[in-house]
């Protein structure tokens, strides 16, 4: 392995488990402020790896869409929904376990249909020319920002659309009426 | 050849698949969901890293971040007006509507 793939490999190391805990932890503290954090934790280890990926553009705009603004808006619902320690025990219930089994089992089925498919597809292209083609880029942001407004026009304005009427439709009842 | 990618884009499905069917608090549910929706993102990325012409999938990535933050800002208001109502955020006591 020459060096490019080893820093690769080495970041990637670095970042999954980040990942893989912080997924874990978000759905299964008790408290539901450390899940919340523990979600902040997933966003930003993920943003690195677009990073990682390539994908520069979307990696800052997932730094700034969903930290700084979904984490923040859940951070601040989880404090006024005040519920930090629930009374209840959600766990080692029957339904708990059947749902962790279906989710194994999902998980497990996908798993082999992706090992099945990488030996159909692992020797049409190979590893170095694979790194080699991501070489040679053209200005990326430059090329989303004339791709946005030339070919995916229609959706981009609905888009827009729809984020002024999330906008309105998110205060109206959030708002304290006197 | 990017299967460890993929694995790791299926277990944000899989765990925030798990999270959503299970948890008994509204705002924890609507964690959950963002996570699938960070793991289906993952895996468009993923995609395009792949082939030369890396457009569709990164403007679509956008599109689905955009959406995310609509459902989540209005989920959350949903959500905080039963708290401001009902005084809990428990799903299993939305049954208002139930026959």
């Amino acid at each position: 392995m020459n060096l490019s793939e080893l820093i690769h490999e080495f970041i990637l190391a670095l970042i999954e488990p980040g990942i893989l805990v912080g997924s874990i932890g978000t759905v299964s503290f008790i408290n539901t402020a450390n899940s919340a954090f523990s979600l902040g934790l997933v966003f930003t280890c993920i943003s690195l790896l677009y990073f990682a990926l390539n994908a520069d553009f979307i990696a800052a705009a997932q730094l700034l869409v969903y930290v700084g603004a979904i984490n923040v808006l859940i951070v601040f619902a989880v404090m006024i929904t005040d519920q930090s320690v629930s009374s209840d025990s959600e766990k080692c219930g029957i339904g708990y376990f059947t749902a962790l089994g279906a989710c194994s089992i999902l998980f497990l089925t996908i798993v082999c249909i992706f090992h099945k498919l990488n030996d159909f597809y692992s020797s049409s292209i190979h590893q170095s020319e694979y790194l080699k083609l991501n070489l040679f880029e053209q200005n990326d942001v430059q090329n989303i920002g004339y791709q946005l407004l030339n070919k995916f026009l229609v959706p981009f304005e609905l888009a827009s659309l729809l984020l002024l009427v999330a906008l309105v439709g998110a205060i109206n009842p959030a708002r304290d009426e006197d | 050849m990017f299967e460890k990618e993929l694995i790791l884009s299926t277990y944000l499905v899989c765990v925030g698949f798990f999270g959503l069917i299970t948890s008994r608090n509204m705002v924890r549910a609507l964690m959950s969901l963002e996570l699938i929706l960070n793991g289906i993102i993952l895996n468009f990325i993923i995609f395009s890293n792949f082939f030369t012409n890396r457009e569709g999938g990164e403007i679509f990535s956008l599109f689905i971040i955009t959406v995310a933050a609509a459902e989540a800002a209005t989920g959350l208001a949903i959500a905080l007006s039963i708290h401001r109502i009902r005084k809990s955020t428990r799903i299993d006591q939305l049954n208002l509507l139930k026959w």
